[in-house]
């Protein structure tokens, strides 16, 4: 039929000629490799503008530039506090008191260069930014921690998690990996029953806690991860004896 | 999202607020509305750092949250707002431009802290402003407050949405997030405060709701030993009015350098009268009556009034139809077509683009495709008068960038190839989007320096600062260390000392790096005039559509 004619020859099933070719005429190469990164431009850029207007608005972009990296919204990477633990104001990174979001910058990344002596008076203080928390959803509200109580709080820790079978396990196995302190593993717990979808009448029992728990305020710095114990600081006199206790329950 | 926009949005998190608001910045970005927890886990980062994150970004109006059922409360993320933070510099020059240096700082407080109330702009504009004069004078508050106002009443700012009044009358448990209302009517209404010089104490008249918080709930501490009395009230840069602007801008230089500079005021005339009576996305401004513009004309212009309306006629009659006559009441109505407008500079927009990447004679071709809609292979050779073999070099060119499409008619129902018309045609919707691409991506394949991709652009910025940060450094601190010599009165020959230990080698590269970040930097604010001008007519047609 048709399709026969060009035996043997390599026969396009459009009249070639529509496009542009001539008939037997040599094809141009087939394209075997993406474009250059950086290629041959046939004709040079126009150059920019330049004026008054142009000049402000460069002038303002680097400042603007460099104003926020001091503004209390730029927040650093926390670095590995190497050696620095169960310190709260002094070292890189982020660091909280009281829920205030003081920033203490280094001079430079320490992660990127090597560590000088005199980075320690080179800090430059930021201000302080504090939300407007009517504004915020409630689960934006840093969890207070309470300190005093850790036996109490580990008996009623025992008793939610039996009755939680419910619950995410995926969100717990986050919770337990990351090694803190009872107090605060209860409240994560609390936490996250009051984000989670399974709300029974714990729900309200959480609220209430949580609410008697965050008028007592705990330290930022506890959340972070190390391998000191919460209560190392505490109870002085029981110290030795606790901490062993502490380290069994921490492994939940 | 695209990933070009993603990218770009992932530079400029980064550049403004760090890293980890901007992985969580991304990570909503992509995808979509989530839940704290979600958030958590999906980033891998703490819990803690992610609420931080989500203050600072709320806080801008780049992230807004919802309640759902059952109280779980997700997080959205605005990318079109995002993208906006490029234009940054463009808003705080354009309010110098209106309002001085006193709208200036006003605009960039605002930009710069996401919202804040009224007194605490006037406060810190005041003190800034301050710093600026000559001893001995100081800023006064009321001036700053009645340049607020007047930022207020051309719509330039406006309030937040509002938190609910917390003198509830449910007894039940909080809601676990407040729902904010938009007040329509109190968009732009200022408080009145009687804000008085600095350190007095400041008297209210009148005052709007702000209310206790709920002492169960919260627990304050807040440092401010005075609650001020506009307290709750919060106040942000109204950015989609500035875009307005810039639209209004961009139609009186086009009128303006097509005709001359006296139809470039008549048109700014008629823009400005119809400025808040025009909903923000209308495609045609409402009509107004030629006498009006004649009485709204500006001092210095005192043309007749038949001048005036040979002027009109002139503009209506124009091919480009930005003006159209509309009525003959009141001396002839006009309006300003603002949709038309912006496609035609959308389209001289492309039109330049293809000059400068191919040459003038793909332009020819190009607008010679533009203005006959289809034209076959043949066709184009012979009204282009261009040889063939060129004509369909360039014709592929400008098909494999995207900007010429091929329509395929079929003569037959079986759409054989060797019985179908193939047409070349622009589609200047999808043309203007594949440049907006390009100017947003990262990777081009096939750079044009013309629209070089912004996020190219910032990127290059960054690693020509990181490759020099050594240099830079130093350069920091012999700057440092001279200023502190010469504050406390050291010699000509230690300054000099201080200076050479920068060699000439070094202030060499210093300088080269310095005039090649400005050139970067430069070359983002105009290729972001490009993109807003791209943005704005996609907008607009997908609009009418």
């Amino acid at each position: 039929m048709a399709g026969n004619k060009g035996r043997g020859r390599a026969a396009y099933t459009f009249n070639i000629e529509a496009v542009g070719f001539t008939r037997g005429e040599k094809l141009p190469d087939v394209v075997l490799k993406p474009p250059p990164l950086f290629p041959d431009i046939d004709y040079k850029p126009v150059p920019l503008k330049t004026g008054e207007d142009e000049d402000y608005m460069l002038a303002l972009k680097q400042e603007l530039r460099e104003t926020m990296k001091r503004m209390p919204f730029f927040i650093e990477t926390p670095e590995e506090k190497q050696g620095q633990r169960g310190e709260n104001t002094v070292g890189e990174g982020l660091t909280v008191s009281d829920w205030k979001w003081e920033v203490v910058l280094e001079g430079k990344n320490p992660n990127l260069d090597i560590e000088r002596y005199s980075k320690r008076y080179m800090k430059v203080y930021k201000e302080e930014w504090v939300p407007d928390w009517r504004r915020l959803p409630r689960e934006m509200m840093p969890r207070k921690k309470c300190k005093k109580d850790p036996k109490s709080k580990k008996a009623k820790d025992t008793g939610k998690v039996t009755s939680l079978s419910n619950t995410a396990d995926v969100l717990k196995k986050i919770e337990e990996l990351e090694k803190r302190g009872d107090a605060e593993k209860s409240d994560e717990e609390n936490e996250e029953k009051e984000g989670s979808k399974e709300k029974s009448k714990e729900g309200d029992e959480d609220e209430e806690e949580d609410a008697a728990e965050q008028e007592e305020y705990d330290e930022e710095e506890q959340e972070e991860e190390n391998d000191y114990i919460n209560s190392y600081f505490e109870d002085g006199d029981d110290f030795g004896a606790e901490s062993d206790d502490n380290m069994d329950e921490a492994t939940y | 999202m695209t990933q070009a926009e993603i990218n770009l949005c992932s530079l400029l998190l980064q550049e403004h607020f760090g890293e980890i608001v901007e992985k969580i910045g991304v990570h909503l970005i992509r995808t979509g509305s989530q839940p704290l927890r979600a958030i958590a886990h999906d980033t891998g980062t703490s819990l803690d750092q992610v609420k931080k994150a989500l203050c600072v970004l709320i806080q801008h109006n780049l992230v807004v949250y919802q309640v759902h059922k059952r109280g779980m409360v997700e997080y959205e993320a605005q990318c079109g707002r995002v993208l906006w933070m490029l234009r940054y510099p463009r808003y705080i020059y354009t309010a110098k431009t209106l309002y001085g240096d006193t709208g200036e700082l006003i605009v960039e407080e605002l930009l710069l802290n996401g919202k804040m109330t009224m007194s605490a702009v006037v406060k810190k504009v005041a003190d800034r402003l301050t710093e600026t004069m000559e001893d001995g004078k100081t800023m006064d508050y009321s001036e700053v407050a009645h340049t607020f106002v007047r930022l207020a009443d051309t719509h330039f700012v406006q309030r937040c949405p509002a938190a609910p009044a917390p003198e509830n009358s449910d007894p039940g448990p909080p809601p676990p997030a407040p729902t904010l209302i938009v007040n329509e009517k109190d968009m732009y209404l200022v408080p009145k405060l009687s804000l008085i010089g600095k350190g007095k104490r400041r008297r209210s008249s009148d005052e709007d709701a702000a209310g206790e918080p709920k002492a169960k709930r919260l627990k304050h501490t807040i440092d401010t030993k005075e609650r001020t009395p506009d307290d709750g009230v919060y106040w942000q840069a109204h950015l989609a009015r500035f875009h307005q602007h810039f639209c209004a801008q961009a139609v009186i230089s086009a009128v303006a350098s097509r005709m001359d500079q006296t139809s470039g005021e008549i048109v700014r005339t008629a823009l400005r009268l119809s400025e808040t009576t025009t909903a923000a996305g209308a495609p045609l401004t409402q009509p107004l009556a030629s006498s009006e513009i004649f009485r709204s004309l500006p001092v210095g212009y005192n043309i007749s009034k038949q001048v005036l309306d040979q002027y009109l006629t002139l503009l209506a009659d124009d091919p480009l139809e930005f003006v159209g006559k509309s009525g003959d009441s009141g001396g002839g109505m006009y309006v300003i077509n603002l949709h038309k407008a912006l496609s035609c500079l959308a389209t001289a927009t492309l039109e330049s683009v293809v000059q400068e990447r191919f040459g003038s004679r793909c332009a020819r071709i190009f607008r010679l495709v533009l203005q006959k809609k289809h034209l076959e292979q043949k066709q184009v050779e012979d009204f282009a008068m261009i040889p063939a073999k060129e004509a369909k070099d360039m014709l592929y060119k400008m098909l494999s960038e995207n900007f010429i499409s091929l329509q395929e008619i079929p003569k037959t129902p079986d759409h054989a190839p060797s019985r179908t018309f193939y047409l070349y045609t622009v589609n200047v919707l999808s043309a203007a989007r594949v440049l907006l691409h390009r100017c947003y991506k990262v990777t081009s394949s096939g750079a044009s320096r013309p629209t070089q991709s912004i996020a190219n652009l910032i990127e290059r910025r960054q690693f020509e600062t990181k490759e020099n940060k050594r240099l830079l450094e130093k350069s920091q601190r012999v700057d440092a260390i001279l200023a502190s010599m010469q504050a406390t009165g050291a010699e000509e020959a230690q300054l000099r000392e201080i200076e050479e230990m920068i060699s000439a080698p070094e202030r060499q590269q210093l300088e080269t790096l310095k005039r090649n970040v400005n050139k970067l930097d430069a070359s983002e604010i105009q290729v972001d005039e490009t993109i807003f001008l791209l943005e704005s007519y996609i907008e607009s047609t997908m609009k009418r559509s």
